[in-house]
């Protein structure tokens, strides 16, 4: 899971492409917040993630997360393209046409 | 993979003992299942802290030395009670008393599927006209995926939804109904399917729980399908720095759920 994320992060960096987490680390504490420091570089995470629990209800309660990972394929107008695609080359797939409707978009203005 | 396994046991016997905490207060008739059940609860809650602490050591150990992960990680110790479960619900068979111990059965199995199912007919059976049912609806509903019983679960949500009398129970059934239909959804059809049954909710009940559930299952059929706008998250990042979804407009965002755990 996160070294084929750490990839596309990697892939798309000069892209209009971002890779959010919503986390469940307990990073309100110092302490859970040093762990999660030490795990994100321990294991290449670089993106930026919501904390799960910093609303009320939280993040995964809103979007009434039922397993973890759950993943939420977003467009660059805000609109929900796809859930739950699993498959690493699937989830390429997608993404890429996304990526390419967004740069359209954008030298279109 | 051991991780998740434990941690995932860990969650499904937590999400247990909190529903054996909830029962309603019973006639002095009942006391002596209510005990039992209570016992049967501690007595596995012990099994499984004994399991998980032993499973955890094994697995450390099978690492350390280079081999795979040990069965023990698999096989939480959990037959014996969902057998003494089943005894005890044969026992006060037809009764609210037997409620308890068929969600026991169902909700702690772990390879028991013919038990779980077994228990699922005898909820259908006899309690789907009853009170005691609404409750437990949404727990029970989680052996569809887990236990393969999807007949058994559609049996029984359709059968208190057409026969149950009770406003509230029938109003339970639908939201747990509605709930499940919107979750193995794959087509429109399906999901107007889910937003009819959590729409008749409002009607049938005053519950604030109740109708706090069926608004929460609306905003999913409305906000969060494929086609929706994504509901906006103002939030903070795990450093406590506030910002939106809605910042990274203009780019595509892979929103994903994660832990390390």
């Amino acid at each position: 899971m996160i070294p084929h994320e750490r990839s596309l992060v990697e892939k798309w960096k000069n892209r209009p492409f971002a890779l959010l987490g919503v986390n469940s680390d307990g990073t309100d504490t110092d302490e859970g917040l040093a762990k999660f420091r030490e795990q994100c570089k321990e294991m290449g995470v670089t993106w930026r993630s919501f904390r799960n629990e910093s609303t009320d209800p939280s993040i995964s309660d809103v979007w009434r997360v039922q397993g973890w990972p759950t993943l939420y394929f977003i467009d660059h107008t805000g609109v929900i393209r796809h859930k739950d695609v699993r498959d690493e080359e699937q989830m390429e797939k997608v993404l890429d046409e996304m990526i390419v409707a967004a740069e359209k978009a954008a030298a279109g203005k | 993979m051991s991780r998740p396994v434990l941690a995932a046991w860990l969650l499904l016997w937590t999400a247990g003992s909190v529903l054996a905490q909830q029962g309603e207060p019973k006639p002095a008739a009942q006391q002596d299942a209510r005990a039992a059940h209570q016992q049967l609860t501690e007595a596995l809650q012990k099994a499984i802290a004994d399991w998980q602490q032993a499973a955890r050591k094994a697995v450390q150990e099978a690492q350390a030395a280079g081999k795979p992960i040990p069965a023990i990680a698999m096989e939480p110790p959990v037959k014996p009670f969902v057998e003494r479960a089943q005894a005890l619900a044969e026992q006060h068979a037809g009764t609210d008393a037997a409620v308890p111990f068929l969600v026991f059965v169902i909700t702690n199995a772990n390879r028991e599927h013919d038990a779980v199912r077994a228990a699922l007919k005898a909820l259908w059976a006899d309690h789907s006209a009853g009170t005691a049912i609404g409750p437990v609806l949404a727990e029970v509903t989680s052996a569809y995926f887990q236990h393969d019983a999807q007949k058994e679960v559609d049996d029984l949500l359709n059968a208190v939804v057409e026969d149950n009398d009770d406003a509230d129970t029938k109003a339970l059934a639908l939201v747990a109904r509605g709930n499940l239909r919107l979750q193995t959804a794959e087509d429109d059809k399906a999901r107007a399917a889910a937003a009819a049954d959590i729409r008749k909710v409002a009607a049938l009940t005053q519950n604030a729980k109740i109708l706090q559930q069926a608004k929460d299952a609306l905003f999913e059929i409305e906000n969060l399908q494929v086609g929706c706008t994504a509901p906006d998250i103002v939030a903070k990042d795990t450093d406590g720095v506030p910002f939106k979804l809605s910042d990274y407009r203009g780019k595509v965002v892979l929103l994903d759920f994660w832990g390390f755990w």
